[in-house]
């Protein structure tokens, strides 16, 4: 089976659940930005947690499947329309071979996931399908879809033809604010800003600018104040440069003190700009889901509440999964 | 190298957020290929002819992996004028193109003892005169 695309949408990507253990070569981890939806669109999909997926932002695609198939979209709120019929997200979706789906504009939130039975079949590089666009590779031919694109589609194993959940109820579903609060760990440069600066980076609410996309996102805000030192030899000039170090997915730097800059997943692995917090690993998907003008606050917390709350992820994951877990 | 032979300069306060593949940067005293677009906040000075990560590994220098640089080499940079990057990037573009490159066992101490001698010995035995 394939899908044709007859129009790309703005970004469209193929992606999974990422390339990890490459980032020290500077390849970034990547997959979906938004892991949770992508992962849910799967199992109503009748797919394993593995499978890749579309990743829609803000504009999505139209596109028509040469058979009969069984979709999911999950993600920002949207309207799906199957030959111009308005249909539900959240919920398994059948095809019929030639049915037409496109999307209306998004409602909140900016990216959502369509996940189609058998996994979306482009070739493994680096132990992902995931699209890493600014590198050209990995995905569809290295980058976004493009009009007239054919994109494989896998052949599910027959034992696993059965979707982990027919429907997503709402109360499980990830919700898409313009009022967030992100939960990050402190560190490893917090200590150079000063007492108030630290306190203004925590305290003050920030506004996502539209400098947002896969590489980081863009914050503007108060200014907040580092503490004067005399540079070391290489570090540059300013009170937030650092002699280069690498970077975690997710830390949030502050180059001269303005716009707070937090790293996502397919961010550059080092450079020389101090990094105050890093984002835990379980909001990042928050960030994700941040549309420009997102009003966000930083809240600080320990190494044991992160773990707790990744905890928290993997079990409604595993709710969504059920018998059919990974 | 001694502090004051490097250069240092300042980074930007406000990156950039994009930056052409294969721009050469520097900031503070560090020196960057960008393999890739993006941001950035070195300031630029150049832009490298060849590539340095080849997803395609269409290039026989990424024969063994898509990346050429690893930890430890040292990377000499050469000035060309617009006719030769252009044959350069033609070269890229019919797969001939290589890299010129040697190993060879670098000693600390003789590079800390006579940098400029040993930086001039090591160019010998990359030009192999």
């Amino acid at each position: 089976m394939a899908i044709r695309i007859m129009e790309p949408g703005l970004a469209t990507t193929v992606q999974d659940r990422g390339r990890p253990g490459y980032y020290h070569v500077g390849i970034p981890q990547g997959g979906s930005m938004d892991q949770l939806s992508a992962e849910m669109a799967n199992a109503l999909a009748g797919n394993t947690p593995a499978e890749a997926v579309l990743e829609c932002t803000y504009i999505g695609p139209r596109f028509t499947t040469d058979a009969d198939a069984v979709i999911a979209v999950a993600g920002a709120p949207v309207d799906v329309l199957v030959n111009g019929t308005a249909r539900e997200q959240w919920t398994r979706l059948e095809l019929v071979a030639g049915d037409e789906v496109s999307f209306g504009m998004i409602r909140a939130g900016t990216r959502y996931y369509i996940a189609i039975q058998g996994g979306i079949d482009v070739p493994v590089v680096l132990g992902s399908r995931s699209t890493y666009a600014l590198g050209a590779m990995g995905g569809f031919e290295g980058g976004t879809l493009k009009p007239g694109d054919t994109i494989d589609v896998g052949t599910t194993p027959s034992e696993h033809h059965a979707s982990a959940a027919d429907f997503i109820d709402e109360s499980l579903r990830p919700s898409f604010d313009k009022n967030v609060t992100v939960r990050v760990l402190p560190g490893l440069y917090d200590h150079r800003l000063t007492e108030e600066g630290l306190d203004t980076l925590f305290s003050a609410t920030w506004t996502l600018t539209p400098v947002a996309d896969r590489t980081g996102l863009r914050y503007a805000g108060p200014a907040v104040t580092w503490k004067p030192r005399v540079q070391p030899f290489g570090a540059g000039s300013d009170p937030s440069n650092i002699v280069d170090a690498g970077y975690a997915i997710g830390s949030i730097q502050i180059p001269g003190g303005k716009e707070p800059i937090v790293l996502h997943r397919d961010a550059v692995s080092g450079g020389g700009y101090a990094m105050v917090a890093t984002v835990i690993s379980s909001d990042m998907d928050l960030l994700a889901r941040s549309a420009p003008g997102t009003q966000t606050t930083f809240k600080p917390v320990t190494m044991e509440e992160a773990l707790a709350a990744r905890a928290e992820g993997k079990a409604l994951r595993s709710r969504i999964w059920g018998s059919a877990g990974q | 190298m001694p502090q004051e032979q490097q250069l240092e300069v300042p980074k930007y306060l406000s990156p950039r957020t994009d930056t052409p593949a294969l721009t050469v940067g520097h900031g503070g005293c560090f020196a960057c290929i960008y393999s890739v677009r993006g941001a950035g906040g070195y300031q630029m000075f150049g832009i490298a002819a060849a590539p340095i990560f080849d997803p395609a590994q269409l290039l026989s220098d990424f024969d063994d992996f898509m990346i050429f640089f690893k930890p430890g080499d040292i990377v000499k940079f050469k000035p060309v004028d617009e006719a030769e990057y252009r044959q350069i990037q033609q070269q890229v573009a019919d797969g001939s193109f290589t890299y010129r490159q040697t190993p060879v066992v670098f000693d600390l101490e003789r590079a800390l003892a006579h940098p400029t001698e040993y930086n001039q010995e090591i160019m010998e035995h990359l030009n192999g005169h």
